[in-house]
């Protein structure tokens, strides 16, 4: 295996076209973890740490939050200006992992494995935030719904980097993500659900739910959205107990208490979040 | 593939030629024979491999050497001092630990003290949301956790 | 009494070489030169070896050899010769070690590991006891008959049966037919693993001359050295076990494990130091596994309560080779109905081979398996009786003049099982009036010593939930105890002790201090018995078979108690050598003679420890006595055989006695149980470091809670363990310790004991699980009879109730 730290995203992006198999390293958290099981066998690994200058950031717009994909978890998580509206990013970096690995581990990596209960995959979804990649062929943006195909699948081509994330800043909004563990300390989600709400008017409410580890990607559920709208909160736990079909090789819950859960867990998202547009 | 770090561990430089595939945790137990570091699981898991990178603790077993270059590190050994007589002072987070009963097979012990220092260098006060934040990823199987968080409370209480 | 050392909280003397990185495990040691191994492991769970190609393999770089097990004409084992070093002709498990390839550093053996390809012709395989001993099984020895056994155990020829215990006391088809409730469950405890920190492993050298040196973290250093004498034919002279820190064992690193596959492959190699450790994914199946028990109760009472007969059929998945569990089937038989007095008992324990991994000794052995079976069915019986299930419990315990299952009497001193379980109730607020444990103590007559420990803040329980009092249920309960270690009946122990002219000692003994603290309990016991300040001993950190005397193994809680006892011994026969040589200046008898405060005494003259530690000096310069050196040894008291017939004999040496009682907290929408507050109270006799022995049952508790809640070994239909690693098979975080955890020590002198200590290491495990499934019975009114108690069972468990009721959810 060679080792790469390019010091331009140019640099990095002909790197990974010129070595098949190459893979991007930013946090190492995953792909060390990967290459260690055998999962992966990369013949190159391209550090790309080198471009923190270029994608280590949060900024501010007027209606829009940008982060770097090598933003790391702690920077979210302690983050003095990250607006109300997307504390669901405070949310996920809090049970992500754990300090060591959120001192290193990225957003971009987070979402480069299109791992399906990914933290920031379900919240960026449910925020309806745009994922933009750098290739040969210049940049583009995609829809979070558009980057994820499936498990580990993501719409990447050889070659593209994730460079950031661009997050919009509804007026009237809040959003909170939550997970179901098997301890309270350091775990995967066995699931995981992100909400967005935003107040259209006095009586009706915007949602925006999406679920991770239910399905082979992080999934919105129109359906659980409109019925949350309405706090139809035993109608949404009927609706995802009858339509979710998690598979059976999950080593954290049986498929059955996925759809248990899966209600439970988006009634308490829904309200957390409503209550904190109430502020 | 082979590659050259400079890197700093324990306040003194070492120039390196290591495996490009080699971790962090490989080149302080095998090359430096560091060997306070322990691998518990090589997957970033345990936290008993937890060394301070720039101050900051990171999982060693799960960093390649190669990121390191021109890093400075700190490992168990280089948290006591060793005075100019050669007497060794140990760090409070370290005296507490052994007070208070916090180490008992002691192989995850090496992680908790470096995690706790990193903890105790940000906050002399620290909260039992901070303990969490800095230790909820440490796996302890002897003690049951409640007298290593009594000791970095302790610890806390000492360096105010 | 006032003591100088015994009772003291000192701080563990290892605890500053561990704090700054100085201790020196297993993984630690680098001797210049090492071959690494790395092991070809079976991926079929039950098969015969077609061929192995090693050709590719060879011929890689860095290789030094690759290893098969075909030159191995031995089989390993203690109580059953059962287990090859490396797989010969047949393999019994996913994982089961076929080749070791060894080479010069780790990663090239992992390299060349890979390219070892292994043909297998598959056959049927069986991965529960109770499909193994269906009829038409898979039969996984087809050799059970032409093992080697001890006379003790009673394999089953032509079945997966590799050992039956059996228990008889009264007569059961009387004692049913006259209770007037009968009750039957079945019960379940699943394999879990040992999950200690550091994983296992062993160095090994073979001198040119043939003598074997082995480097492992091992907890039976004696028992190593025993099995590879044996099965390399080497006087015990020519092998010499050294054991370093070891970094957690829990039972997983006792008996053997991976020091015959070390040895065999090394003795390849002479004159090079070859170096195996298990990855964190080999520790699920590459070493020892725990538990694993499927268990029906029936137990037959009066309708005032009294119970009058137990029938209990136990059922062990040993793994693929029996011989670490086979005593475990022995120990669960003991104890399987608990702590009571039971006049009809009848009690199967069967070991059963699975294709799975290796069961051996897990921290409680036989008695967490036997606790969860029997507590759980005390609290149903309690119900169906209409009785308080604390009532319930006080009425049928062992009290003293009991007979337990094994004929043996209780006797006062063995401790106070009542007041455990009062003092129990009363912590958890069970009783009809809080009162203070001190109280209670002294309406008992006995010394208590009380530590409550502080969790963190639980604030991972969603804030918005604790509005929802429907949501979440509080439930309390107990859940008594017992434990007696399992072990040969000539199961010594033996002490050291050298006497330094500058007053201070050394203490060298075999018992492995694994995290429970003997080292520095045992060099309290030293310093109490010379009457010295307890930093003037000093304990050797390693065990060495050529330097640190005979120790059986160090599990069984039994180091404070049994190691103790000989550590003692040793330091008395110290001051009878000082007073033999006083009483010669004083030209005195030596029983005229005192020892305190590091001098020995006749009247108001005095002699120092220094001036007799190599013998005394007289002012004319002509010496006596000469260096001082004390021994001790001690074997368990009075052990027998079982009776072949009933099971029956004096087959424990001492009972530990308690109580553990659990707050929980059941979230109903996440199946996911938190415990808030647990209670263990142990009768240990006299607490030689309290600060240690509370270390000791926090540990534990924590440990057992994990099993109580989460862990399980999760099996792929082909065998394989699917969760063998620290992320998928998750243990209790700092986070997952109960907000409030009180430790009380009842202090019932044990006769035997140093000092008066009895065992209490593995005792705060035995009844965590049920009393947590009580306390959720409690909360929830759902019966929970298989572990863990994690969130799949909890939801469907309520799940399936509320259907029950009608509702559509």
């Amino acid at each position: 295996m060679r080792y790469f730290a390019p010091a331009s995203l140019e640099e990095a992006i002909n790197i990974l076209l010129e070595h098949e198999g190459a893979i991007i390293l930013a946090g190492g958290t995953d792909v060390m973890v990967e290459k260690r099981s055998g999962k992966i066998e990369p013949s190159a690994v391209v550090d790309i740490k080198k471009l923190e200058g270029e994608l280590r950031y949060m900024r501010l717009s007027d209606d829009r939050l940008e982060i770097g994909s090598l933003t790391t978890i702690t920077d979210i998580l302690h983050w003095g200006k990250l607006p109300h509206e997307v504390t669901s990013l405070k949310d996920a970096a809090r049970v992500f992992g754990c300090h060591e690995i959120r001192n290193r581990a990225t957003i971009g990596g987070n979402i480069a494995h299109a791992s399906p209960g990914a933290e920031f995959a379900s919240t960026l979804l449910a925020l309806d935030a745009t994922v933009q990649l750098a290739g040969k062929d210049g940049k583009r943006e995609l829809s979070m719904e558009d980057f994820f195909l499936g498990p580990g699948k993501a719409n990447m081509e050889r070659g593209e980097v994730i460079t950031g994330f661009s997050v919009p800043l509804l007026s009237g909004s809040s959003s909170c993500y939550m997970r179901a563990s098997r301890v309270d300390g350091m775990d995967l989600a066995i699931i995981n659900c992100a909400i967005r709400l935003q107040d259209l008017d006095a009586e009706n409410l915007a949602v925006r739910a999406a679920f991770g580890a239910v399905a082979g990607k992080p999934i919105r559920i129109v359906e659980a959205e409109k019925l949350l709208a309405r706090e139809d909160f035993e109608g949404v736990k009927r609706l995802l107990f009858d339509t979710l079909n998690p598979r059976a090789t999950s080593l954290r819950a049986a498929p059955m208490s996925k759809k248990l859960l899966a209600g439970n867990l988006a009634e308490d998202t829904y309200k957390i979040a409503k209550e904190r547009l109430a502020g | 593939m082979s590659v050259e770090i400079k890197i700093n561990v324990n306040n003194r430089d070492y120039r390196l030629i290591v495996d490009e595939e080699d971790t962090l945790l490989y080149v302080l137990r095998e090359r430096l024979h560091l060997t306070g570091t322990k691998e518990g699981c090589g997957n970033g898991e345990c936290g008993a491999c937890a060394v301070l990178v720039d101050g900051e603790p990171v999982r060693s077993c799960i960093i390649l050497a190669a990121e390191m270059n021109g890093k400075n590190i700190v490992t168990v050994e280089g948290l006591s001092k060793v005075e100019k007589d050669g007497t060794v002072k140990l760090s409070p987070i370290q005296e507490s630990f052994i007070e208070e009963g916090a180490i008992q097979c002691g192989f995850c012990t090496p992680g908790f003290v470096v995690a706790s220092s990193a903890l105790l260098e940000k906050t002399k006060d620290p909260t039992d949301e901070e303990i969490e934040e800095y230790l909820s990823g440490h796996l302890c199987r002897c003690t049951g956790y409640a007298t290593i968080l009594k000791a970095v409370r302790k610890a806390a209480e000492k360096t105010r | 009494m006032s003591t100088i050392a015994v009772g003291k909280s000192v701080p563990r003397f290892d605890a500053r070489e561990k704090v700054t990185g100085e201790a020196v495990y297993i993984a630690d040691i680098q001797f210049p030169g090492t071959l690494h191994v790395k092991v070809v492991r079976s991926t079929i769970p039950h098969g015969i070896i077609k061929s192995i190609h090693t050709e590719e393999a060879e011929k890689a770089e860095g290789v030094y050899g690759i290893i098969t097990g075909e030159k191995a004409d031995f089989l390993v084992g203690i109580c059953i010769h059962d287990q090859p070093p490396l797989a010969r002709r047949k393999v019994r498990y996913v994982g089961e070690p076929v080749v070791a390839v060894v080479a010069e550093t780790e990663k090239a053996a992992i390299k060349a590991a890979r390219l070892v390809r292994i043909e297998y012709e598959e056959l049927p395989h069986v991965l529960n006891p109770l499909d193994a001993i269906k009829e038409g099984a898979p039969l996984i020895h087809e050799d059970l008959g032409s093992y080697f056994h001890l006379p003790t155990f009673n394999p089953k020829p032509g079945t997966n049966i590799f050992h039956h215990y059996h228990v008889e006391k009264g007569n059961i088809e009387e004692g049913f037919r006259k209770a007037d409730v009968i009750i039957e469950r079945n019960y379940s405890f699943p394999h879990i693993a040992h999950a200690q920190i550091e994983p296992h492993g062993a160095i090994a050298r073979w001198s040119k001359g043939n003598e074997l040196h082995i480097y492992s973290s091992t907890q039976a250093p004696f028992i190593v050295r025993s099995v590879l004498s044996r099965v390399f034919n080497l006087p015990s002279t020519s092998v010499r076990v050294t054991v370093p820190y070891l970094g957690g064992g829990f039972g997983g690193k006792s008996d053997l494990t991976i020091e015959p596959l070390t040895a065999y492959v090394a003795r390849f190699f002479p004159g090079k130091w070859v170096k195996f450790i298990l990855t964190r994914e080999e520790m699920y199946f590459g070493s020892l596994i725990g538990r694993g028990c499927y268990s029906t109760l029936k137990m037959g009472f009066k309708k005032d309560g009294r119970l009058i007969a137990a029938k209990a059929s136990m059922h062990f998945a040993g793994g693929a080779y029996g011989d670490y569990a086979i005593n475990i089937v022995t120990g669960a038989g003991h104890n399987s109905t608990g702590p009571y007095e039971i006049e009809n008992v009848y009690v199967d324990s069967y070991g059963i081979y699975t294709n799975t991994p290796l069961v051996g000794a897990y921290r409680g052995y036989g008695h967490p398996e036997a606790h969860w079976q029997t507590e759980r069915h005390m609290d149903i019986a309690a119900r169906e009786l209409g009785i308080d299930p604390v009532a319930l419990r006080l009425k049928n315990i062992l009290k003293p003049g009991s007979e337990n299952n094994l004929g043996q009497i209780i006797k006062e001193s063995n401790g106070n099982l009542e007041a455990s379980i009062k003092i129990a109730v009363n912590e958890i607020g069970l009783g009809k009036e809080k009162r203070e444990t001190e109280e209670i103590a002294r309406d008992h007559n006995v010394r208590i010593i009380k530590n409550t420990s502080k969790g963190l803040d639980r604030r991972a329980i969603p804030v918005i939930t604790k509005k929802e009092e429907e949501r979440f249920a509080v439930g309390r309960a107990i859940a008594p105890l017992m434990k007696s270690p399992v072990m040969a009946t000539n199961a010594g122990s033996s002490a050291i002790i050298k006497a330094n002219k500058d007053g201070t000692f050394n203490l060298l003994v075999s018992s492995i201090d694994m995290g429970q603290g003997s080292i520095t309990a045992l060099s309290q016991i030293a310093a109490e018995t010379l009457g010295i300040p307890v930093e003037k001993v000093r304990h050797y950190r390693a065990a060495d078979t050529e330097v640190t005397p005979y120790e059986w193994q160090t599990v069984a809680s039994s180091t404070t108690w049994k190691a103790g006892s000989a550590v003692r011994k040793a330091a008395l026969s110290v001051l009878d050598k000082f007073k033999e040589t006083a009483s010669k200046v004083f030209d005195v008898s030596p029983s005229e003679l005192e020892v305190r405060d590091g001098k020995v005494w006749y009247g108001n003259e005095s002699i120092d420890f220094k001036e007799l530690a190599k013998g005394y000096v007289f002012p004319d310069g002509h010496a006596i006595g000469g260096p001082v050196i004390g021994t001790g040894a001690v074997v368990p008291h009075g052990l027998t055989y079982p009776d072949k017939k009933t099971g029956r004999g004096e087959l424990a040496a001492e009972w530990t006695f308690g109580c553990q009682a659990a707050e929980v907290l059941v979230d109903r929408k996440t199946g996911r149980i938190r415990v808030r507050k647990f209670v263990t109270v142990l009768d240990i006799g006299k607490a030689i470091n309290p600060l240690m022995a509370k270390g000791q049952v926090e540990g534990a508790v924590v440990q057992g809670m994990g099993a109580a809640l989460n862990e399980t070994l999760v099996y792929g239909e082909d065998g394989r363990v699917r969760n063998a690693s620290l992320t998928d098979y998750k243990i209790p975080t700092p986070e997952d310790a109960p907000e409030e955890l009180v430790t009380i020590f009842l202090e019932t002198p044990q006769p035997d004991g140093p000092f008066g200590a009895r065992p209490l290491a593995e005792h705060g495990i035995v009844s965590v699980a049920p009393a947590i499934a009580n306390a959720v019975r409690d909360a929830i009114g759902i019966d929970l009879y298989d572990l863990p108690l994690n969130q799949d069972r909890l939801l469907e468990a309520i799940y399936q109730r509320e259907k029950g009721k009608g509702g559509d959810k």
